[in-house]
């Protein structure tokens, strides 16, 4: 075996964590190396997640525009006979540009991108095994674990990748199936419910809570599941499931411990997601993952070990790529002792659902957990001229501001482009607004931004009451 | 090849489309399962799925116009669930009654060795999907259907006393395109003619070449369990797949269950 090769950064993980920490590094004048065991740069993110499921999203809301827009013509359903790759038919293509972005932007940085497995030989030295067995090893001053995440695999369902599925393997489905069972209520499984659900598929959700996506605001999740309900989807709460199994012919059988059994053509495991640790071994360089087998890591993602960051989904929740790729480039800007700016915990969370859900700052729930006071202000999308053109009128944004009703500290948004109008109110947060600005500046008309107008009135109304009172 | 053989087969292949013969164990088994008050559906399918012949049968019925499917059936499940279990029932005995039987002659060995292969090809190519979340459902049936004219050209070659090596020569010669151009004619996904066509090439294969090479992997591995003298090397295939070693220790694992399908199939 060589010696190993010596760079400043080892970064393992090409996903967005991996990434955006690498460039950082690069761009503070180091000497990188990325290592990704996939044949491209991009991740889960790029190859099983985030992208892929949201092209999926955009087909189901584009079928949905036209359905709701050509009342009669088209019937709910009618999507059923369509192969999965025509609906996702830009995926592949999107994939290639996104990749192509990547690898160009990791080689202008003179980042050394390299395809295969890392192992830690010790707590700064890696040996990286290519695909057919070729090994190399690399020493860093520092080392960023940024391996993500997979699908959990339960020991009590028997996840086949073919009748049982798994949020990796929904998306190689040929055709889309007449019905599908989902298991869980997290964002995974609520997307996927509802995004099926509005292509047709006779789907039902089972969770063992009462109301799926339980961190969300409860307004918002009632408008989730009524807008469900509406695309002919069925959320089963409070549910234990008993046993999973494929009966051998056609049809998978779902069996709660109440003695209700469902039945679909497929099914999809979507509870809980862990880190891609496998392989690492990770006590050599003297690190140990926590009981849910992630890395316990500080703010700055130091695990423990000097010298060694762990980011993204590998150090837990939220498991989003806008905080992973946010979580790079800090941990990067503490190893080197650089400031890493404001807005730590202002990062948004965004649920490709349809509707969509999205949220920045403090939430109603929140503040009530915390005992603190808010004013909370209203608009019903129905309010909106333009969400009347767009015949997009189930949405509902709101304002949390404190408790006097002056000062923007959250905002929630439920409805079709949720997870793009929220960015309006987090500017607004971090800009320190008073609700009032948002009435007395003037937005195009007609636009979504309007929602932020009448949810601002309706902070101001509310917190006149108070003063009255 | 000789110039002989390689004239009568062009010269029979240019007559018209193929008959897949069906070996006769299967055919009796279907019927003998379809007349038992008692026997359950999944054991109807599993001695279907085990038999190259018969399921090429059931998805040319299935995807034929009589039936129009709303989408291209790939796999028993989808056939059931599309079709119904009656019919899927009622296509398997047909074609285990109409078909005409594989008549034992001089190369019914190297025939059943090729049913063998054929049964490890598809399930391998379904391991190996697995393993990389792709479809298992359809990698099933390009594997199992890869060659599946590779028994009719045997019958073609007849009592020809011709040596296996030169067989052999002559179905690496005519099997992928006769494959493909009977895969084609049943209205199955292009995908899966793609993947008898360019068996050889994968990358010529334009949108199927993942799959073709997929299938090639697995084929490889079917031969080396079951043919091991005509093993080939997998390592480029892996690779291109990003399949790690262990990926490929872990498929070689599933050796004695595939031993134990092709045993128990025909």
């Amino acid at each position: 075996m060589s010696e190993s090769e010596h760079f400043e950064f080892v970064v393992i993980g090409a996903g967005p964590a991996g990434q955006k920490a690498a460039i950082q590094a690069a761009k503070a004048g180091r000497r990188v190396i990325l290592i990704e065991r996939e044949n491209r740069p991009g991740g889960a993110c790029v190859l099983r997640g985030t992208i892929p499921s949201k092209t999926l999203h955009e087909t189901a809301i584009s079928l949905l525009r036209v359905q709701r827009g050509n009342t009669g013509l088209i019937e709910r359903g009618s999507g059923l006979g369509l192969p999965m790759a025509a609906m996702m038919a830009r995926v592949d293509d999107v994939i290639e540009a996104h990749q192509n972005y990547m690898a160009d932007q990791i080689a202008r940085n003179g980042i050394e991108l390299v395809h295969g497995r890392a192992r830690f030989i010790d707590a700064r030295t890696v040996e990286v095994e290519a695909p057919g067995g070729m090994r190399r090893r690399v020493g860093g001053d520092f080392v960023v674990i940024a391996t993500g995440s997979r699908p959990r695999d339960p020991e009590d369902v028997p996840v086949d990748h073919e009748n049982i599925l798994d949020s990796d393997s929904i998306l190689s489905l040929a055709w889309l199936p007449r019905s599908l069972t989902v298991l869980g209520g997290g964002v995974i499984a609520s997307e996927y419910a509802s995004i099926f659900a509005a292509l047709g598929v006779e789907v039902v959700q089972i969770d063992r809570y009462e109301m799926p996506l339980g961190f969300m605001s409860r307004p918002l999740v009632e408008r989730f599941m009524s807008s469900f309900a509406d695309l002919g989807g069925r959320f089963v709460g409070q549910a234990e499931v008993e046993d999973v199994v494929f009966d051998g012919v056609s049809a998978v059988r779902t069996r709660l411990k109440d003695g209700r059994v469902f039945e679909s053509e497929k099914l999809l495991f979507a509870l809980g997601r862990v880190a891609n640790l496998e392989g690492l071994d990770i006590a050599a360089a003297g690190l140990e993952a926590n009981s849910r087998g992630m890395f316990d890591v500080d703010e700055h993602g130091c695990s423990g070990v000097p010298g060694i960051y762990a980011i993204g989904d590998v150090a837990g929740p939220p498991g989003l790529a806008a905080s992973a790729m946010e979580q790079g480039r800090r941990a990067v800007l503490h190893a080197l002792g650089l400031p890493d700016g404001d807005g730590r915990d202002l990062i948004p969370t965004g649920i490709y659902a349809i509707p969509e859900l999205a949220s920045v700052g403090l939430t109603e729930a929140a503040a009530a957990k915390a005992g603190r006071d808010v004013v909370v202000g209203s608009a019903e999308f129905g309010e909106l001229a333009r969400a009347q053109i767009a015949g997009n009128c189930e949405g509902l944004l709101r304002i949390v501001a404190d408790g006097d009703g002056r000062f923007v500290l959250g905002v929630e948004v439920v409805g079709e482009s949720a997870t793009e109008i929220l960015h309006l109110g987090q500017a607004a947060i971090l800009a320190g607004w008073e609700v009032d600005r948002l009435v007395d500046n003037v937005f195009n008309f007609p636009t979504m931004a309007e929602a932020y107008r009448v949810a601002a009135l309706d902070v101001i109304g509310r917190r006149c009451l108070l003063v009255s009172s | 090849m000789s110039s002989a053989l390689d004239s009568s087969l062009r010269a029979a292949l240019g007559k018209g489309r193929l008959d897949i013969p069906l070996l006769p164990e299967s055919a009796s088994q279907v019927v003998a399962l379809a007349g038992d008050p008692d026997c359950e559906a999944r054991d109807l399918i599993a001695v279907v799925k085990r038999d190259q012949s018969l399921m090429a049968h059931l998805m040319r019925v299935a995807n034929s116009v009589l039936l129009a499917p709303e989408v291209p059936i790939v796999s028993l499940q989808l056939a059931v669930s599309r079709l119904g279990l009656s019919r899927v029932r009622d296509i398997a005995v047909a074609a285990a009654l109409k078909s005409r039987v594989f008549a034992p002659g001089r190369h019914a060995e190297l025939v059943r060795r090729l049913f063998r292969l054929a049964l490890a090809t598809g399930f391998y190519s379904q391991e190996v999907a697995r393993l990389r979340r792709k479809n298992v459902e359809q990698a099933f049936l390009a594997g199992l259907l890869r060659d599946i004219a590779a028994p009719a050209i045997c019958e073609l070659i007849g009592e020809s006393e011709v040596e296996a090596d030169e067989i052999l020569a002559a179905l690496a010669e005519f099997v992928p395109a006769a494959s493909a151009e009977m895969i084609e004619s049943w209205r199955l996904p292009a995908g899966l003619a793609a993947v008898a066509r360019f068996a050889a090439t994968p990358e010529l294969a334009g949108a199927a070449a993942d799959l073709c090479r997929a299938v090639r992997l697995a084929h490889g591995l079917a031969l080396e369990v079951l043919e091991p003298e005509r093993a080939t090397d997998m390592e480029d295939d892996a690779a291109a797949l990003n399949l790690y070693q262990d990926d490929l220790a872990r498929l070689r694992e599933r050796r004695d269950f595939v031993l134990a399908l092709v045993e128990s199939s025909a």
